[in-house]
């Protein structure tokens, strides 16, 4: 039986710890809009003179990347300094001796880091969403809205076992800082928050919608837009706890070789 | 003569600081190298469904990427990674000993974590621009190539200024985790071909947020004759962000306290 009051406090915690500061918050909710101003612009004037773009219309697209952009802020893969920290400065050590794992502690506190955010990034997603106006695409059933809320979370997971994956390649890198660059730059354009991947050219949407960063934006947005259904969605699902599966093979993989070379020689 | 020695001092030190890390070095390039590529590919992508975006051809937008990730990069490789860390430092406590050194506070404090190492990275947007340029038959003649390079000067003024004047929010508000990143997305605007900014908006990403005066402006030079209406615009808008970057800097110094140990 899994004792889960440790990880509630944990987020908890977390939650208060990321509240705390409101201007660097507000700050925050700034860089996830930003973006939006600009996409809406240019899609807006692309909308000008096209009508529909790889199968997508104006609400379909606008839609898209309003809901991608939220989406990308809770799912995105990143550096996770505390371990990184943790790690090089030998601190690990007294998480080695506390009775939960490693892994599943940091996920309590990106869980609470992220949840306020979630929530008042809606507050952020709003004004865009009224932009689009009556354009603006809605599950078309309670059915959609579970697939999109199932596949969401699987996202959020995925992501998280990105982030646990990357950051503990401090074992390895005194200095991770470019790991951390080229998984901000990857990322986008992998899991269809640049573009929906159907604008990309044939065999490199094909190899994108492959792998696993197509689930953390793309599949679930193509959910929730009732573009993908019935066996697809199924199929889809059933890939991204696949990968999700596999991550967490690797990262436990990764943890015990990192452990092996890890040196604690505080004082 | 004595700010020249520190500068060459900051650069050797950055330059030796980072080659203690090769791997990670040779990772940054590459994520340079991929940053560019995916926005060359994002241009592409549309480009594949339509004619022009809002009269921008895509070798046009090739030139605006070149100079944006080009100036993005020189900024970054003199000044971006010193004044970034700023804030951290001044809530640590740690302007103390650069204010009694008997040199400008901000000239050191701008400089002295240089990135000089990625240098090699501003071979891909030269490549672009170099493509873009042959590919666009544009005549460089030495006004238009004075003109673009002045208005690549006031671009980075303009950079420069509007981060200096977001960090010295620093002195009244504490842990802004957030605000290199604010400056990231902020400038990546300045990809975006200009006529997609239409009304308001452009009005508010010229002289409110000037991201246009960064790339745009430059590479516009060097298709329309209108260099003068562009300097203008471009002066107005560095200027301001001059003059108020350097009062919020002002004002900021005098609040200081440190509190470090």
């Amino acid at each position: 039986m899994v004792n889960w009051r440790p990880y509630r406090t944990l987020v908890e915690l977390s939650i208060r710890q990321a509240t705390a500061y409101r201007m660097n918050y507000f700050l925050s909710f700034i860089v996830a809009a930003v973006p939006l101003i600009a996409l809406l612009l240019l899609w807006e004037t692309i909308y000008g003179t096209e009508t529909q773009l790889a199968g997508f219309d104006r609400a379909q697209m606008l839609t898209y990347f309003i809901l991608t952009r939220w989406l990308y802020e809770l799912t995105r893969p990143t550096i996770w300094w505390d371990i990184t920290y943790e790690v090089r400065e030998g601190d690990l050590v007294f998480h080695l001796l506390r009775p939960f794992p490693y892994g599943l502690y940091h996920f309590a506190l990106i869980v609470g880091f992220n949840l306020p955010y979630a929530l008042i990034g809606l507050a952020v997603v709003a004004p865009f969403a009224w932009i689009v106006g009556a354009g603006w695409i809605w599950p078309a059933s309670l059915a959609t809205w579970l697939a999109f809320g199932v596949s969401a979370g699987l996202a959020f997971v995925l992501g998280y076992a990105f982030t646990l994956l990357f950051s503990l390649s401090a074992f390895w890198l005194e200095e991770n800082s470019a790991v951390e660059l080229l998984v901000h730059y990857i990322t986008p354009l992998a899991a269809g928050a640049l573009l929906p991947l159907d604008l990309l050219p044939g065999p490199l949407a094909a190899l994108l919608a492959r792998l696993p960063f197509a689930k953390l934006l793309y599949f679930p947005a193509q959910v929730y837009l009732g573009r993908v259904s019935g066996t697809a969605f199924w199929t889809g699902l059933a890939e991204q706890g696949l990968w999700l599966l596999g991550l967490i093979l690797v990262n436990t993989w990764v943890w015990h070789q990192g452990l092996r070379r890890f040196r604690a020689v505080g004082g | 003569m004595r700010a020249l020695r520190l500068w060459l001092y900051w650069a050797r030190l950055s330059l030796g600081r980072e080659a203690l890390f090769r791997g990670n070095l040779l990772l940054r390039w590459l994520a340079h190298g991929l940053w560019l590529g995916t926005a060359w590919l994002f241009f592409e992508a549309l480009y594949a469904h339509v004619p022009t975006l809002a009269g921008w051809r895509r070798e046009h937008v090739w030139l605006l990427l070149a100079v944006n990730e080009g100036s993005q990069q020189l900024f970054n490789m003199f000044v971006g990674r010193s004044l970034a860390e700023l804030p951290e430092r001044i809530w640590e406590g740690q302007l103390d000993s650069v204010l009694t050194k008997p040199v400008s506070p901000l000239f050191i404090l701008s400089i002295r974590r240089m990135q000089l190492h990625d240098a090699p990275a501003l071979g891909l947007p030269l490549v672009l621009g170099w493509i873009a340029w042959r590919a666009l038959d544009i005549s460089l003649t030495p006004e238009r190539m004075f003109g673009f390079g002045l208005l690549i000067l006031l671009g980075m003024v303009a950079r420069y200024a509007v981060t200096l004047a977001a960090v010295s929010i620093g002195f009244w508000v504490s842990q802004l985790y957030a605000l290199p990143a604010l400056m990231a997305v902020l400038f990546r605007l300045a990809s975006y071909p200009e006529s997609i900014f239409r009304g308001a908006s452009r009005a508010i990403f010229t002289f409110v947020i000037p991201v246009l005066v960064v790339a745009n402006f430059p590479v516009q030079s060097l298709l329309t004759a209108s260099f003068y209406e562009l300097l203008l615009r471009g002066l107005i808008a560095a200027g301001f962000w001059l003059f108020l970057a350097a009062q919020l800097w002002r004002a900021g110094l005098r609040r200081y306290t440190a509190v470090g140990g």
